[in-house]
Protein backbone atom coordinates (compact mmCIF):
# COMPACT_ATOMS: atom_id res chain seq x y z
CA UNK A 1 0.00 0.00 0.00
CA UNK A 2 2.71 2.40 -0.98
CA UNK A 3 2.52 4.91 -3.79
CA UNK A 4 5.49 3.61 -5.77
CA UNK A 5 3.83 4.33 -9.13
CA UNK A 6 2.88 7.92 -8.33
CA UNK A 7 5.79 10.26 -8.06
CA UNK A 8 4.54 13.66 -9.13
CA UNK A 9 1.89 15.15 -11.40
CA UNK A 10 2.95 18.67 -11.98
CA UNK A 11 0.64 19.30 -14.93
CA UNK A 12 -2.45 18.05 -13.09
CA UNK A 13 -1.57 20.08 -10.00
CA UNK A 14 -1.21 23.22 -12.12
CA UNK A 15 -4.50 22.66 -13.92
CA UNK A 16 -6.54 22.03 -10.81
CA UNK A 17 -5.12 25.12 -9.15
CA UNK A 18 -5.47 27.57 -12.04
CA UNK A 19 -8.85 26.38 -13.32
CA UNK A 20 -10.76 26.79 -10.03
CA UNK A 21 -9.14 30.20 -9.57
CA UNK A 22 -10.42 31.28 -12.99
CA UNK A 23 -13.87 29.89 -12.22
CA UNK A 24 -13.99 31.82 -8.94
CA UNK A 25 -12.98 35.05 -10.65
CA UNK A 26 -15.71 34.51 -13.25
CA UNK A 27 -18.21 34.16 -10.43
CA UNK A 28 -16.89 37.08 -8.37
CA UNK A 29 -16.84 39.79 -11.04
CA UNK A 30 -20.56 39.74 -11.94
CA UNK A 31 -21.36 39.24 -8.27
CA UNK A 32 -19.55 42.44 -7.30
CA UNK A 33 -21.22 44.30 -10.17
CA UNK A 34 -24.64 43.16 -8.95
CA UNK A 35 -23.75 44.17 -5.40
CA UNK A 36 -23.16 47.75 -6.51
CA UNK A 37 -26.17 47.74 -8.83
CA UNK A 38 -28.47 46.84 -5.93
CA UNK A 39 -27.43 50.10 -4.24
CA UNK A 40 -29.94 52.01 -6.30
CA UNK A 41 -30.20 55.74 -6.74
CA UNK A 42 -33.41 56.91 -5.22
CA UNK A 43 -34.88 60.17 -4.12
CA UNK A 44 -35.50 60.04 -0.38
CA UNK A 45 -38.28 62.02 1.27
CA UNK A 46 -36.33 62.52 4.42
CA UNK A 47 -33.20 61.59 6.29
CA UNK A 48 -32.79 60.12 9.77
CA UNK A 49 -29.53 59.56 11.54
CA UNK A 50 -28.98 56.58 13.79
CA UNK A 51 -26.01 56.64 16.14
CA UNK A 52 -24.97 53.55 18.05
CA UNK A 53 -23.72 53.78 21.61
CA UNK A 54 -22.92 51.29 24.30
CA UNK A 55 -25.72 50.24 24.73
CA UNK A 56 -28.50 52.25 23.11
CA UNK A 57 -29.34 54.04 19.87
CA UNK A 58 -29.73 57.77 19.32
CA UNK A 59 -31.97 58.95 16.51
CA UNK A 60 -31.77 62.40 14.96
CA UNK A 61 -34.45 63.90 12.77
CA UNK A 62 -32.74 67.09 11.61
CA UNK A 63 -34.30 67.83 8.24
CA UNK A 64 -36.84 70.19 9.77
CA UNK A 65 -35.38 71.11 13.12
CA UNK A 66 -33.59 69.27 15.86
CA UNK A 67 -35.49 66.25 17.14
CA UNK A 68 -32.93 64.05 18.85
CA UNK A 69 -33.76 61.24 21.24
CA UNK A 70 -32.31 58.09 22.74
CA UNK A 71 -33.85 54.66 22.41
CA UNK A 72 -33.19 52.28 25.29
CA UNK A 73 -34.45 48.75 25.68
CA UNK A 74 -37.31 48.50 28.17
CA UNK A 75 -35.99 46.72 31.26
CA UNK A 76 -38.02 43.62 32.19
CA UNK A 77 -39.44 45.34 35.26
CA UNK A 78 -40.90 48.10 33.10
CA UNK A 79 -42.65 45.87 30.58
CA UNK A 80 -46.40 46.22 30.18
CA UNK A 81 -48.55 43.17 29.36
CA UNK A 82 -48.17 42.55 25.65
CA UNK A 83 -44.69 44.08 25.39
CA UNK A 84 -41.93 41.96 23.97
CA UNK A 85 -39.05 41.14 26.31
CA UNK A 86 -35.63 42.25 25.00
CA UNK A 87 -37.24 43.87 21.97
CA UNK A 88 -39.40 46.77 23.04
CA UNK A 89 -37.88 50.19 23.61
CA UNK A 90 -38.89 53.38 25.35
CA UNK A 91 -38.80 55.57 22.22
CA UNK A 92 -39.53 54.08 18.84
CA UNK A 93 -38.44 55.38 15.47
CA UNK A 94 -41.66 56.65 13.92
CA UNK A 95 -41.79 56.77 10.14
CA UNK A 96 -44.45 57.15 7.47
CA UNK A 97 -45.18 54.30 5.05
CA UNK A 98 -44.72 54.65 1.29
CA UNK A 99 -42.00 57.28 1.80
CA UNK A 100 -38.40 56.60 0.76
CA UNK A 101 -36.32 57.03 3.88
CA UNK A 102 -32.58 57.56 4.00
CA UNK A 103 -30.93 56.22 7.18
CA UNK A 104 -27.47 57.48 8.03
CA UNK A 105 -25.83 55.12 10.48
CA UNK A 106 -22.75 55.62 12.56
CA UNK A 107 -21.40 54.87 15.99
CA UNK A 108 -20.08 56.96 18.83
CA UNK A 109 -17.87 54.31 20.35
CA UNK A 110 -17.45 50.72 19.10
CA UNK A 111 -18.85 48.75 16.19
CA UNK A 112 -22.59 48.16 16.19
CA UNK A 113 -24.99 47.12 13.46
CA UNK A 114 -28.43 48.55 12.81
CA UNK A 115 -30.72 45.77 11.70
CA UNK A 116 -34.39 45.34 10.87
CA UNK A 117 -34.65 41.87 9.31
CA UNK A 118 -38.31 42.14 8.28
CA UNK A 119 -37.41 45.10 6.06
CA UNK A 120 -34.23 43.49 4.77
CA UNK A 121 -31.99 46.04 6.48
CA UNK A 122 -28.61 45.54 8.03
CA UNK A 123 -25.98 48.24 8.08
CA UNK A 124 -22.88 48.40 10.22
CA UNK A 125 -22.44 51.33 12.56
CA UNK A 126 -18.75 52.20 12.39
CA UNK A 127 -17.16 55.00 14.42
CA UNK A 128 -15.88 57.75 12.14
CA UNK A 129 -17.83 56.53 9.13
CA UNK A 130 -21.31 57.40 7.94
CA UNK A 131 -23.11 54.54 6.22
CA UNK A 132 -26.22 55.11 4.22
CA UNK A 133 -29.11 52.77 3.65
CA UNK A 134 -32.42 53.57 2.04
CA UNK A 135 -35.74 51.82 2.23
CA UNK A 136 -39.42 52.30 1.52
CA UNK A 137 -41.81 50.46 3.77
CA UNK A 138 -45.12 49.57 2.23
CA UNK A 139 -47.00 48.18 5.22
CA UNK A 140 -47.77 49.97 8.49
CA UNK A 141 -46.85 48.26 11.70
CA UNK A 142 -44.11 47.77 14.24
CA UNK A 143 -40.83 46.28 13.07
CA UNK A 144 -38.18 44.95 15.41
CA UNK A 145 -34.47 44.39 15.10
CA UNK A 146 -31.45 43.86 17.30
CA UNK A 147 -27.89 45.08 17.30
CA UNK A 148 -25.93 42.76 15.03
CA UNK A 149 -22.31 43.46 15.82
CA UNK A 150 -20.82 42.39 19.11
CA UNK A 151 -20.31 45.52 21.14
CA UNK A 152 -19.79 44.58 24.74
CA UNK A 153 -21.70 43.32 27.72
CA UNK A 154 -25.15 44.55 26.68
CA UNK A 155 -24.89 43.88 22.98
CA UNK A 156 -28.06 41.76 23.16
CA UNK A 157 -29.95 44.51 24.95
CA UNK A 158 -30.03 47.39 22.50
CA UNK A 159 -32.89 46.64 20.11
CA UNK A 160 -34.29 48.73 17.29
CA UNK A 161 -38.00 49.35 16.86
CA UNK A 162 -39.55 51.07 13.86
CA UNK A 163 -43.15 52.17 14.03
CA UNK A 164 -44.50 52.74 10.54
CA UNK A 165 -47.66 54.76 10.38
CA UNK A 166 -49.91 55.31 7.35
CA UNK B 1 -26.38 85.23 8.60
CA UNK B 2 -25.62 81.69 9.63
CA UNK B 3 -22.60 81.33 11.80
CA UNK B 4 -20.69 78.55 13.42
CA UNK B 5 -23.09 78.42 16.34
CA UNK B 6 -26.28 78.16 14.29
CA UNK B 7 -28.21 75.11 15.39
CA UNK B 8 -31.43 75.48 13.46
CA UNK B 9 -31.77 75.43 9.69
CA UNK B 10 -33.15 78.61 8.11
CA UNK B 11 -36.86 78.73 7.40
CA UNK B 12 -38.07 77.97 3.92
CA UNK B 13 -38.96 75.05 1.69
CA UNK B 14 -36.62 72.14 2.24
CA UNK B 15 -37.13 68.42 2.03
CA UNK B 16 -33.92 66.48 2.40
CA UNK B 17 -30.51 66.46 0.70
CA UNK B 18 -30.85 65.18 -2.86
CA UNK B 19 -28.76 62.40 -4.34
CA UNK B 20 -25.20 63.64 -4.87
CA UNK B 21 -23.48 61.82 -7.74
CA UNK B 22 -20.08 62.66 -6.26
CA UNK B 23 -20.89 60.24 -3.45
CA UNK B 24 -22.98 57.46 -4.97
CA UNK B 25 -22.11 54.63 -2.60
CA UNK B 26 -22.85 53.56 0.91
CA UNK B 27 -20.07 55.55 2.55
CA UNK B 28 -21.40 59.07 2.96
CA UNK B 29 -18.74 60.33 5.38
CA UNK B 30 -17.17 62.52 2.76
CA UNK B 31 -20.56 63.87 1.65
CA UNK B 32 -21.21 65.18 5.17
CA UNK B 33 -17.68 66.55 5.61
CA UNK B 34 -17.50 68.15 2.16
CA UNK B 35 -20.74 70.04 2.66
CA UNK B 36 -19.56 71.22 6.05
CA UNK B 37 -16.35 72.53 4.48
CA UNK B 38 -18.21 74.03 1.54
CA UNK B 39 -20.55 75.88 3.87
CA UNK B 40 -17.74 77.49 5.81
CA UNK B 41 -15.74 78.27 2.69
CA UNK B 42 -18.81 79.84 1.12
CA UNK B 43 -19.44 81.86 4.25
CA UNK B 44 -15.84 83.05 4.42
CA UNK B 45 -15.63 83.98 0.74
CA UNK B 46 -18.95 85.78 0.51
CA UNK B 47 -18.42 87.63 3.76
CA UNK B 48 -15.02 88.76 2.58
CA UNK B 49 -16.58 90.10 -0.62
CA UNK B 50 -19.41 91.78 1.24
CA UNK B 51 -22.08 89.67 -0.44
CA UNK B 52 -25.15 87.99 0.97
CA UNK B 53 -24.51 84.57 2.51
CA UNK B 54 -27.95 83.30 1.55
CA UNK B 55 -26.58 80.92 -1.15
CA UNK B 56 -24.55 79.20 1.55
CA UNK B 57 -27.72 78.03 3.22
CA UNK B 58 -27.91 75.04 0.89
CA UNK B 59 -24.65 73.63 2.22
CA UNK B 60 -25.79 74.30 5.76
CA UNK B 61 -29.01 72.38 5.21
CA UNK B 62 -27.22 69.44 3.62
CA UNK B 63 -24.65 68.98 6.34
CA UNK B 64 -27.26 69.65 9.02
CA UNK B 65 -29.33 66.81 7.60
CA UNK B 66 -26.51 64.37 6.99
CA UNK B 67 -23.93 64.89 9.71
CA UNK B 68 -24.38 63.56 13.23
CA UNK B 69 -24.76 66.46 15.61
CA UNK B 70 -21.83 65.27 17.73
CA UNK B 71 -19.53 65.54 14.72
CA UNK B 72 -20.77 69.04 13.95
CA UNK B 73 -20.36 70.17 17.55
CA UNK B 74 -16.85 68.76 17.65
CA UNK B 75 -15.88 70.48 14.39
CA UNK B 76 -17.42 73.77 15.50
CA UNK B 77 -15.46 73.56 18.73
CA UNK B 78 -12.27 72.94 16.77
CA UNK B 79 -12.98 75.91 14.50
CA UNK B 80 -13.52 78.09 17.53
CA UNK B 81 -10.26 76.91 19.06
CA UNK B 82 -8.37 77.17 15.78
CA UNK B 83 -7.58 73.46 15.71
CA UNK B 84 -9.84 72.38 12.87
CA UNK B 85 -7.82 70.25 10.46
CA UNK B 86 -9.81 71.06 7.33
CA UNK B 87 -8.91 73.87 4.97
CA UNK B 88 -11.50 76.64 5.12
Amino acid sequence: LTNTSISDAQEMETIWTILPAIILILIALPSLRILYLTDEINDPSFTIKSIGHQWYWTYEYTDYGGLIFNSYMLPPLFLEPGDLRLLDVDNRVVLPVEAPVRMMITSQDVLHSWTVPSLGLKTDAIPGRLNQTTFTATRPGVYYGQCSEICGANHSFMPIVLELIP
Amino acid sequence: MLDVEAQEPPKGKWSTPPFDPRFPNQNQTRNCYQNFLDYHRCLKTRTRRGKSTQPCEYYFRVYHSLCPSSWVESWNEQIKNGTFAGKI
